[in-house]
């Protein structure tokens, strides 16, 4: 691949960045959900 | 080797396997994820007419078929809860949806952003992209009412019921490229037909989707297990039931 950042890689890195976001937001709401629970 | 089912749909009992399972599935998933972003971002040969832009199927697809498979799990579950009346399968309903909600969003958002370079818009209101938002709105509405009714038994028939009616929307989204024109491209994965790719880019999708597979489980296992924790401590409060009377009836 190329890994340059500009023009239509720009959407592949976008598309990756949210999943890797969202990703990290689950996890960080299960910890929160283990710190409520006993 | 026989497994007791019926033994697992005891809280306690299912907590203990979802304890021994998640790490491994945790492991694999990380594992699988890296091998699947190796194969997919760099050995995968580029496209000859998406160019790199292609690559964002290794996270569009597995989204998407996780987006519904999450749902079709969630109904079987919604099902056993409404008929059976199982509470690990309502505990389980809960512990589904959050992660269904975000490969619905991931789908929907990676497909927008490959739309661009390929389609040339982000969005068209075509009926695979449609229904994968009804989709997105079901799940949001079963995080909504689930949170509106609260952590009850009352709470998980609800949502059960609400997944259970919502259900009839996966064949829409799955056959919906086959009944209508529509923009968004057929399946190129086939078990009658085989794969329409290079073999690399295949492993690498196979990959991503092992990937999301063994995360579902491990994140919804783990999920489960807090779940099951909160309802022991507070046993009273979890025992309001909820059924459907007709109207007027005491309930």
């Amino acid at each position: 691949m190329n890994w340059t950042l500009l023009g239509h890689n720009a959407y592949v890195w976008l598309a990756y960045g949210i999943g890797a976001i969202g990703v990290v937001f689950e996890l960080w709401q299960l910890r929160r959900l283990a710190g409520e629970a006993p | 080797m026989k497994i007791n089912w019926l033994y697992y749909a005891s809280p306690r009992n299912f907590d203990r396997l979802a304890a021994r399972l998640v790490p491994y599935c945790a492991f694999a998933a990380a594992l699988c994820a890296v091998c699947g972003l190796i194969v997919g971002l760099e050995i995968a040969p580029t496209d000859a007419v998406q160019g790199d832009a292609y690559r964002i199927i290794f996270i569009h697809v597995p989204a998407a078929w996780m987006s519904m498979l999450i749902y079709l799990v969630m109904a079987v579950y919604g099902l056993i809860e409404l008929v059976l009346n199982v509470r690990l399968a309502g505990l389980l309903v809960r512990a589904l949806a959050p992660t269904g909600t975000l490969f619905t969003v991931l789908a929907l958002v990676s497909g927008s952003l490959w739309g661009r370079p390929t389609w040339g818009t982000y969005w068209v209101w075509d009926a695979r992209l449609t229904s994968e938002l009804i989709l997105l709105f079901l799940y949001c509405g079963l995080l909504l009412l689930q949170g509106a009714i609260g952590p009850t038994r009352r709470g998980d028939r609800a949502g059960a019921l609400l997944v259970v009616i919502g259900v009839v929307n996966i064949p829409i989204i799955y056959f919906s490229v086959q009944w209508w024109n529509t923009l968004h491209q057929g399946a190129s994965i086939s078990l009658s037909r085989g794969a329409s790719m290079a073999p690399a880019m295949l492993a690498g999708l196979l990959l991503m989707t092992a990937a999301a597979w063994l995360y579902a489980i491990a994140v919804v296992l783990a999920r489960a297990r807090r779940l099951i924790a909160a309802r022991r401590e507070e046993p009273a409060a979890a025992a309001q039931t909820w059924s459907i009377h007709p109207i007027g009836a005491q309930s």
